[in-house]
């Protein structure tokens, strides 16, 4: 059953996974643009190679939530525009369902992520570094998988339930944080506790280092000192 | 007598505008069993709630003696499934379809599959998407039936199929019937086409089940006769009236019955009603006076 | 040293007489100098007490050499914070201050926290709400004492030169420090960390002869330096064409008439810090009297010292150790610590892993009954 829905899942996303593992093994290729090859005669300073790598940082967490968003959204996608009819009477419990197309969509994941591995791998062994600069381009394989992996996980489990439960979960987020900051700083002027606690803010640093997306704060540099 | 589907008092209701009341449902093992309604009557409703889709509001379902839903797999295991609307990928190919298909199936038969497809002309290397209406259902069939279920679940299958593919579909439905005795869940507006192959009937009317016999006894029970000297309240007839009309103004009144048999002629001697002719309706229009005796505002005299 | 300093007050009334003589006279006048500067800390002192009363400090404790002056009951937390922090941070370098001696600390950590009201600014204030810390608080009061400490280079050759005298308590992080060597523009501070101790030496300015734009940049680094848009010679493509043609004999001598030999630290290799953090691991190094060793200097103090070649003799003198030794060490020390890609991402692989199962575990929640 899983090989047949990776099938599945692959000729549906073929299209545009391509682009993907193609832009993943890029990326780190263009991310040592002009920093001089083994071949090539351009050594830069150690800052102009930093700058020059670091402009391309925002571009992995990116295409990391991109490929991971995508992929759980076409793992649901023709079951949506099919109504589930189908999926729904095939011999097999939702969750089973549910979780073999989970790990179909994260195999194919695989394929960026190995994609920019590689890429990655390739960029560090014909770059020449200044001295004290080096390569990671294992760690930036690492934190760009969890990136896919938790970006896909977090949309699959949005487009798995129905839009109903996407609407009152998102609408409870927005209210927290919007509506909740409003009330707070009126709140802030009768009570003094609301003065010196930002229920909100904290949430949201919460958020950030312990939250779903903490792999996003982090640094996505495939060079560094 | 085994039950392929036991269905009691269920209830589900959309809004305000639709609602399922308190249907009662009884499918014996090995019929053929044509679910008749007109459109919007809640048919394509009622086997979604049975095939596990929707949550009933209340009320009790077994299909093959299993709950509903609570072993739900293992009833869509012996279970083979044509909606109403095509459900299959439309990326996919046919080839590439059985095959994601019969992976979830146990016991499908890849010989008869190849051979059905061979049958029914389907080319392999199609793309679903790329298919005709009636190449589709063809496809559905095949994929229903090479999955060798117990029972056969279809919602309006051949609607919407020129005359050859739907002979085609429905051979290859008998066909199999005939071979393994499966039971047929069948459901359609389409009367006359279940006519011919249905021995059970049941009728679905703005969310009621307004009959469910022996199509033999569906067929039969419904007359039109003409009876002379009719009172305004006929007393205790052996027989439902669905609609009495009055004809040309010479004091006889033509009544649609159900239920009816031969012996029943000599009530309207013992009432003093003279009884002048007996036709035979078809299915259709037994049908269609069913429905016109049901619905709350229709006059039975006119 | 009372003498060197009374020599300079007095100098312009010696004129006529011999130098034994002046000295003698002068040394008489030590005791009553000793004891107006007493009287002037007592006064201080005593004035800084009734701000503090003022603003409701009642009680004044001790720690080490720092005065503080608490509220009603709050001693205890005083002198464990300010204790905590006075042995852990200070005792370990600096044995006498004179800048700390004189200095009346207010230290309130409370929740009915009130603006200090000191127009004389007698009293230094830390403060802390009841929503702050005790690591913050505890920061608080490394940084007003480490703040405290650097009056003691007020009239040093140290206060003309901040890159020798910030961060004297809490010094620029070594992993930072590690960073900003490696990329800095400098070829020397990039040899330095490296490794190449000579390079250490010119590139943390601390023997200095002439202008050594040549030791401390490559041309390359000379040519970036002259066509950037802020350098420090001003350079535009008028006065100093050759930077902007590349033409690096032509831009160093436009680079040495811009700015003169005596100016050469405005070009000085970056980053500064690093000249802050060898005088902070050179107090440490030099143990309890490290501070002492940094007033007095060798021969006699550090007045004029730093911008010459006696910068590097003064380190070695806190340090108690010769110049390589120092460098190699504080070399190493900084290395030590050279920065992790990485760095907490094994809690970020657990808390990531954690949501990946926990929105794996709700997506399996899928409902079979979906349609209607």
């Amino acid at each position: 059953m899983y090989q047949p829905m990776l099938y599945l899942h692959w000729k549906q996303i073929k299209l545009v996974l391509i682009p993907f593992v193609i832009g993943s093994f890029g990326l780190p290729l263009l991310t040592i643009q002009g920093l001089g090859t083994n071949g090539g005669t351009t050594v830069v300073e150690p800052m102009t190679a930093l700058l020059s790598a670091q402009s391309w940082l925002t571009m992995y967490p990116l295409l990391a939530a991109a490929v991971g968003i995508t992929l759980a959204l076409s793992a649901w996608n023709w079951d949506h525009q099919l109504d589930h009819v189908y999926s729904l009477s095939l011999p097999i419990s939702r969750r089973q369902y549910a979780m073999m197309k989970m790990g179909a969509g994260a195999a194919l994941a695989l394929l960026p992520v190995a994609a920019l591995w590689m890429g990655s791998l390739v960029a560090a062994s014909v770059v020449t570094l200044p001295a004290g600069l080096h390569a990671y381009p294992n760690q930036l394989a690492l934190r760009f998988l969890l990136g896919v992996m938790i970006s896909y996980a977090t949309a699959f489990a949005f487009a798995a339930g129905t839009i109903r439960t996407t609407v009152i979960v998102l609408s409870a987020v927005l209210l927290y944080f919007l509506g909740g900051a409003a009330a707070q700083s009126y709140l802030a002027v009768f009570i003094p506790f609301f003065q010196h606690h930002d229920l909100v803010g904290n949430t949201f640093n919460v958020l950030l280092t312990t939250g779903p997306f903490a792999v996003f704060t982090g640094s996505w540099v495939l060079i560094d000192v | 007598m085994n039950r392929a589907i036991e269905i009691h008092g269920l209830g589900w209701r959309a809004g305000r505008s639709f609602a399922l009341k308190n249907v009662e449902l009884s499918v014996p093992m090995g019929s053929i069993y044509g679910f008749l309604g007109p459109n919007g009557s809640g048919k394509t409703t009622t086997i979604r709630l049975f095939m596990g889709m929707m949550k009933p509001d209340h009320g009790h379902i077994r299909v093959l003696g299993m709950d509903v839903p609570r072993d739900m797999a293992r009833i869509l295991a012996r279970v083979g499934y044509v909606p109403e609307r095509p459900h299959v990928y439309p990326a996919l190919t046919v080839a590439e379809q059985m095959r994601y298909h019969a992976s979830f199936f146990r016991n499908w038969d890849e010989g008869w599959a190849r051979e059905m497809m061979d049958r029914l002309e389907l080319d392999p290397d199609r793309k679903i998407s790329r298919m005709s209406k009636g190449e589709t259902g063809k496809l559905l069939m095949l994929l229903a039936l090479s999955q060798r279920p117990d029972m056969l679940v279809l919602d309006e299958p051949t609607d919407g199929l020129d005359p050859v593919v739907r002979r085609d579909v429905l051979t290859a439905l008998l066909d199999y019937v005939g071979e393994t005795g499966a039971t047929v869940f069948i459901s359609s507006h389409l009367v006359h086409e279940l006519e011919r192959i249905c021995d059970w009937v049941g009728v679905l009317d703005r969310g009621e089940i307004v009959a469910e016999l022996p199509m033999n006894q569906f067929k039969n029970g419904i007359k039109r006769i003409k009876v002379a000297g009719a009172p305004m309240i006929p007393v205790d007839p052996p027989f439902t009236i669905l609609s009495r009309q009055t004809a040309n103004g010479n004091g006889t009144e033509t009544w649609v019955v159900r239920g009816w048999q031969d012996p029943m002629r000599q009530y309207f001697d013992g009432v003093g009603m003279n009884l002048r002719d007996i036709v035979d309706l078809d299915l259709e229009e037994g049908f269609v006076e069913l429905l016109r005796s049901s619905r709350p505002h229709t006059s039975h005299r006119s | 040293m009372v003498a060197f300093g009374a020599l300079a007050v007095a100098a312009p009334a010696a004129g006529q007489q011999t130098e034994q003589d002046l000295v003698r006279r002068l040394d008489g006048l030590v005791p009553q100098w000793e004891a107006a500067q007493a009287a002037n800390a007592n006064l201080r002192e005593r004035l800084a007490r009734e701000v503090g009363r003022r603003n409701g400090a009642v009680d004044t404790i001790r720690v080490g050499p720092l005065t503080m002056l608490v509220r009603p009951g709050r001693d205890a937390v005083a002198r464990d914070v300010v204790g905590t922090v006075w042995r852990r941070d200070f005792t370990g370098w600096v044995d006498r201050s004179p800048a700390l001696e004189r200095t009346t600390f207010f230290f309130d950590w409370s929740a009915d926290r009130k603006r200090f009201d000191d127009p004389d600014g007698l009293v230094r204030v830390i403060q802390g709400s009841s929503h702050d810390s005790r690591k913050t608080v505890e920061a608080a009061v490394r940084d007003a004492v480490g703040d405290v400490l650097q009056w003691d280079l007020t009239h040093s050759g140290l206060a003309d030169w901040p890159d020798w005298r910030v961060y004297i308590a809490s010094p620029t992080p070594r992993a930072r420090l590690y960073r900003e060597m490696v990329l800095s523009s400098s070829t020397a501070v990039r040899s330095c960390i490296a490794g190449d101790l000579p390079e250490c030496v010119s590139a943390t300015v601390l023997k200095v002869d002439a202008y050594p734009l040549d030791d401390w940049y490559s041309p390359t680094e000379r040519l970036a330096l002259g066509s950037a848009p802020y350098s420090p010679w001003h350079t535009t493509e008028s006065n100093a064409p050759g930077c902007f043609r590349n033409d690096v004999t032509a831009c160093d001598a436009a680079l040495r008439t811009l700015l003169s030999p005596r100016d050469y630290l405005l070009a000085r290799p970056r980053p500064s810090s690093m000249r802050g953090s060898l005088l902070w691991f050179a107090l440490q190094e030099g143990g309890a009297h490290a501070w002492s060793h940094l007033l007095a200097g060798p021969g006699g103090g550090l007045q004029n010292t730093l911008e010459s070649d006696r910068a590097a003799e003064i380190i070695s003198y806190v340090a108690g150790e010769p110049l390589d030794v120092v460098i190699t060490k504080w070399r190493r020390w900084v290395a030590e610590d050279r920065p992790v890609v990485d760095a907490g991402f094994g809690r970020i692989l657990g808390v990531t892993l954690v949501w990946i199962v926990l929105l794996s575990a709700l997506a399996m929640r899928s409902k079979r009954c979906r349609l209607g």
